[in-house]
C-alpha cells in the first residue's frame, strides 16, 4: 500500500465510521420490520382489490393505488422534512436513529407494498383456482398457497427494499438522522473532509453489496424449479 | 347425481355481452364418465366450472342429489367443493410444496384431520398413484405425467363423491395420456367416483366415457352414449370432429375418387358383431361382393366396433335385401 493513502487512512477516526455503520444498520433493520409489518398486508390488499382479482373493488384498489403512488412521487428529503411534526408525536424527537425510523417507514411502504403486489400478481392464476376448487377460504388461499407460492419473489423484494432503505437512511442525514448519511454530511461535506466521504460512500457501498448477496442467497435456498 | 337444468352464462367484454354457454340441460348419472367436447371457445371449460361454481352461472340450476348448489351459503360450498375433486391441465401444483405437501393442502383445508392422519392418507394416495418414491420432490423436478398423477391425488384427497377433469391430459404426449386415461378408469371402477370430463381429443372421449355431450359455440347441440354418437353422428358439428379423428374421407369424394359404379354403404358392427365375418355371408347368401373402400375396427371404451365403407359390386339381388340382411346380422347399415 502507498505510503500517501495509508496516512489517509490512518488519519480517519475508524471508531466514529464504526459507530455510523452500526447506527445506519439499526436504522435500516429497524424500519425493514415496520416496513415489512405495514407493506404486506398493504400489498397484499392492493392485489386482491386489483382487477380481476378475487375482491376486487375498483373504489377502493384506486384509492389505495392513489396514496402509494402519492408517497412514492414524493421526494424523500421532503416527506423527511413534512414529517417532523408526526415523527416527533410518534417517537419524542425527529433527530439520531429513532428519529429518522418513523420517515423511513412511510417512505419505504408504499415503495415495498408495491413491489409485493406485482409478485403476487405473478403467482400462476391457476394455483388460485386449484385451491378454490379444493375448498379453501380466501385467507386459506392467500396463506397456504399464494404468498407460500410467492415466497422466493417476497424476499427478493424485502432485499430490493433494504438497499433502498439504505440509501434513504443515508438520506436521513440531511434532517440530522445519524448513521453514515450523517457523517458524510457534517464531515465529508460540510467540513471538506474528502477522506471521510470517500469511506462512507465506500461503507455503503459494501453494505449494499452484502445485502444483495445475501438476498440473493436466500432467494435461491427457497426458488424450488 | 348431477342435473343441469337452464344453466346459461355469459361474459362482459369491453362492454358487450358474449354468451359462454346457453340454456345447457343435461344429467351426469351416479358413477358415470361423462365427457363433454367441443372446439376451443364452445364454452366446455365455463360448463366445468359451474359443476363447482368456480364460474356462477346467471341463471339456471345445477342440482348435486338433489340440492341446488347455485343456493348454497359460503360455508355450504367451501365444504361442497371438498367433495368434488377438480384436475387441470396446466396441473396447477403449488410449486413452493413438496409432493407429499401438495397432497397433504386439501387434508388441512378439511381441517377434519390429525397429522398422523393426514400422513397415513397421503402415503396411500401416493400408492393409488405410483409416486411413491417421489413424495419429497417439489413439481419442477417431475414429468408432465407425474405432475397430473399428483393432481389426481390432492383431488380424491377428501374422498371426493366426483372429479372434474379440465383438459386434463391435453398437455401430456400420447403414451402418458393413455397412462393418466387408464389410472382415471381405474380410479371411476374402484371407487365408484363420478368423473366429468372436458376435452377436445376425441379419443380421450372413445377411450374412457360412457356418455357425451358435444358443445358448439356455448350451445350443447347433441348428447348420448358415446358409441352412438360417434358412430352415427348428427350434428354437423360432431360429423366433422368424428372425421377428422378417423381421418375418413367425405364419403362424396370418396365415391367419386374411385369413379367405379355401385352404390356405396356404411356398415356399422357394434360389440360381438364386429368379430363375425358378416360381410362374407351376406356376400355368399344374396351372391354380390363388396369393394371394401375404407374401414376401422377398434373400441370404443370396452366395446368393440368396427365401421366399413364398401362398395356393392354388381348387385344381383336389389340393394334394400342387401340392406336387410345386414340388418338382420344386427349390423347398422346406410346407403351413401
Amino acid at each position: 500500500m502507498s505510503q500517501p493513502l495509508l496516512d489517509i487512512l490512518l488519519a480517519i477516526d475508524w471508531s466514529d465510521i464504526g459507530l455510523a455503520t452500526l447506527e445506519t444498520l439499526t436504522m435500516v433493520g429497524g424500519s425493514l420490520v415496520f416496513t415489512v409489518i405495514f407493506g404486506l398486508p398493504l400489498g397484499v390488499l392492493l392485489f386482491l382489490t386489483g382487477p380481476r382479482q378475487p375482491l376486487a373493488h375498483a373504489r377502493l384498489y384506486g384509492f389505495l393505488s392513489l396514496l402509494v403512488n402519492l408517497l412514492r412521487s414524493m421526494p424523500f428529503v421532503i416527506l423527511l422534512i413534512l414529517l417532523i411534526p408526526f415523527t416527533v408525536a410518534l417517537v419524542g424527537t425527529s433527530i439520531g436513529v429513532p428519529g429518522a425510523i418513523p420517515p423511513l417507514v412511510v417512505g419505504a411502504t408504499p415503495f415495498f407494498a408495491r413491489l409485493v403486489e406485482n409478485v403476487l400478481r405473478e403467482v400462476d392464476r391457476g394455483i388460485i383456482e386449484a385451491s378454490q376448487s379444493m375448498g379453501a377460504s380466501l385467507s386459506q388461499t392467500i396463506f397456504g398457497a399464494v404468498l407460500p407460492e410467492a415466497f422466493p419473489g417476497l424476499l427478493a423484494a424485502v432485499t430490493v427494499t433494504a438497499i433502498t432503505l439504505v440509501s434513504y437512511a443515508a438520506m436521513s442525514g440531511v434532517i440530522g438522522g445519524g448513521g453514515l448519511g450523517d457523517l458524510a454530511i457534517r464531515f465529508g461535506y460540510q467540513r471538506f473532509q474528502t477522506d471521510v466521504m470517500v469511506v462512507t460512500v465506500t461503507t455503503l457501498l459494501v453494505l449494499v453489496q452484502l445485502l444483495q448477496v445475501f438476498g440473493d442467497r436466500l432467494v435461491h435456498r427457497f426458488t424450488h424449479n | 347425481m348431477i342435473d343441469i337444468e337452464h344453466v346459461s352464462k355469459h361474459y362482459v367484454v369491453d362492454h358487450n355481452a358474449i354468451p359462454a354457454i346457453t340454456d345447457i340441460n343435461l344429467r351426469i348419472e351416479k358413477g358415470e364418465i361423462f365427457g363433454i367436447i367441443g372446439a376451443s371457445g364452445a364454452g366446455k371449460s365455463t360448463l366445468i366450472r359451474t359443476l363447482n361454481l368456480l364460474e356462477r352461472p346467471d341463471s339456471g340450476r345445477i342440482l348435486v342429489d338433489g340440492s341446488d348448489i347455485t343456493a348454497f351459503s359460503k360455508t355450504e360450498l367451501l365444504s361442497y367443493r371438498r367433495k368434488a375433486g377438480m384436475i387441470f391441465q396446466h396441473f396447477n401444483l403449488i410449486g413452493a410444496k413438496t409432493v407429499a405437501d401438495n397432497i397433504r393442502f386439501p387434508l388441512k383445508l378439511a381441517g377434519e384431520y390429525s397429522a398422523v392422519e393426514m400422513d397415513a392418507r397421503v402415503s396411500e394416495l401416493l400408492e393409488l398413484v405410483e409416486l411413491v418414491e417421489h413424495r419429497d420432490k417439489y413439481p419442477a423436478q417431475l414429468s408432465g405425467g407425474q405432475k397430473q398423477r399428483v393432481g389426481i391425488a390432492r383431488a380424491l384427497a377428501n374422498h371426493p363423491k366426483l372429479l372434474l377433469c379440465d383438459e386434463a391430459t391435453s398437455a401430456l404426449d400420447p403414451q402418458t395420456t393413455q397412462a393418466i386415461l387408464r389410472l382415471l378408469r381405474d380410479i371411476n371402477q374402484r371407487f365408484g367416483l363420478t368423473i366429468v370430463l372436458i376435452t377436445h381429443e376425441i379419443d380421450v372421449i372413445r377411450a374412457i366415457c360412457d356418455r357425451v355431450a358435444v358443445l358448439d359455440k356455448g350451445l350443447m347441440v347433441e348428447h348420448g352414449q358415446v358409441a352412438e354418437i360417434l358412430l352415427h353422428p348428427k350434428h354437423a358439428v360432431t360429423r366433422a370432429m368424428v372425421r377428422e379423428s378417423s381421418h375418413h374421407e367425405d364419403s362424396a369424394t370418396l365415391g367419386a375418387s374411385f369413379g367405379l359404379p355401385g352404390p356405396l354403404l356404411r356398415l356399422t358392427f357394434l360389440g360381438a358383431a364386429t368379430y363375425q365375418p358378416v360381410l362374407e355371408r351376406v356376400a355368399t347368401a344374396l351372391e354380390v361382393s363388396f369393394n371394401i373402400l375404407e374401414g376401422v375396427i377398434g373400441r370404443i371404451k370396452d366395446t368393440p366396433y368396427g365401421q366399413l365403407t364398401v362398395q356393392v359390386i354388381d348387385p344381383k339381388s336389389d340393394l334394400a335385401r342387401v340392406e336387410a340382411a345386414f340388418e338382420q346380422q344386427s349390423i347398422h347399415c346406410e346407403v351413401l
